[in-house]
């Protein structure tokens, strides 16, 4: 199974990847966010 | 190794020589007799082990399919609207055809062990200030603008996908299972297990389906859909099985008479294919078992 730290170690993906980037339900803001 | 599911049931699926593969392995997961869930409840239950799937979780079977079928279509980007177990996936399959992800969250509706899954390989996480039913009404219109291919369970060919897990359930224990219980959260599982025993054609086992009582703010973050997407189809496929719609709390029956066996379980025979599932209902049962 590909766990990697992505379910045993959680706190790692948290601290060295790019947190979630908050948007409004939108199909332009999410277009602009995902770029 | 693990032969990928696309390779299992190639001439069960719409591929061609022509589609890329794109696997992790997914499929093919292990099928366990639970002895003691069995002598409480009084019938011989079976667990299929799904998270055992690649991202630990039955979405491998689809995201395969809708991936693969994506690279062969040429799409530059996957997008998702997810609670959790999609995102894992659709991100970890996109890696693994090299293209990006793009994961679309409803904010604080996604369990954390399955938000860091699709972090970890790469994806774009975008947590949408809003309902999951909002995120993917997002998703499906930049699917429409054709920037990027939506690959949730409207995607058909990830009903495709996940409608093996009825042939897997069948070649494993040798024919239909009297009941299958399923979570029912947008209901595409059930709608694709529908798909998957009618091609079989050995009739359909009476599906339960569990619900949350509360769609919307359940603790069960897998199912917390408010609007099941897939209801209609998923519900047919219930009817039709003569199975039910079941929560903690209520239980909308959807044939009168529809009652879990009480007879203890017998051995795990195979049973003649029916002529129909309405006549094979009405037929004694000799084996009975129940597959989750």
């Amino acid at each position: 199974m590909i766990t990697g730290h992505g379910l045993k170690d959680p706190a790692t993906v948290e601290r060295t990847t790019p947190p979630p980037v908050q948007v409004e339900p939108d199909a332009d803001a999410i277009a602009e966010a995902a770029r | 190794m693990a032969i990928p599911l696309i390779e299992r049931y190639r001439d069960r699926l719409p591929v061609t020589a022509a589609t890329p593969v794109v696997s992790l392995g997914e499929g093919s997961t292990p099928l366990l007799r639970a002895p003691r869930l069995s002598a409480r409840l009084g019938v011989d239950v079976w667990l299929k082990l799904e998270s055992m799937n690649p991202t630990a979780s039955f979405k491998d079977r689809g995201m395969t399919m809708a991936v693969s079928k994506a690279v062969e279509e040429g799409a530059q980007a996957v997008i998702c609207a997810s609670t959790g177990n999609t995102a894992a996936s659709a991100a970890t399959y996109a890696a693994r055809a090299g293209v990006p992800a793009v994961i679309l969250q409803p904010a604080g509706a996604v369990a954390l062990g399955k938000l860091v899954q699709a972090r970890a390989v790469g994806a774009r996480v975008l947590e949408v200030l809003g309902t999951f039913d909002q995120a993917l009404e997002a998703a499906r219109e930049l699917a429409d603008r054709g920037t990027h291919a939506l690959v949730n369970s409207l995607n058909p060919y990830r009903l495709q996908g996940q409608k093996t897990g009825a042939f897997e359930l069948a070649e494993e224990l040798g024919g239909v299972p009297d009941y299958l219980c399923l979570p029912y959260g947008g209901g595409g599982n059930t709608r694709a297990f529908g798909i998957g025993w009618d091609e079989w054609g050995q009739g359909l086992p009476r599906v339960l389906a569990g619900e949350a009582t509360e769609r919307p703010t359940t603790l069960a973050s897998a199912i917390r859909i408010a609007d099941p997407v897939h209801r209609p189809y998923a519900e047919d496929v219930v009817n039709r099985s003569g199975g039910e719609v079941v929560s903690s709390r209520t239980t909308r029956s959807s044939r009168r008479g529809a009652t879990w066996p009480s007879t203890r379980a017998s051995s795990a025979s195979r049973r003649a294919p029916p002529a129909s599932p309405r006549s094979r209902r009405s037929a004694p049962r000799r084996a009975r078992r129940a597959s989750a």
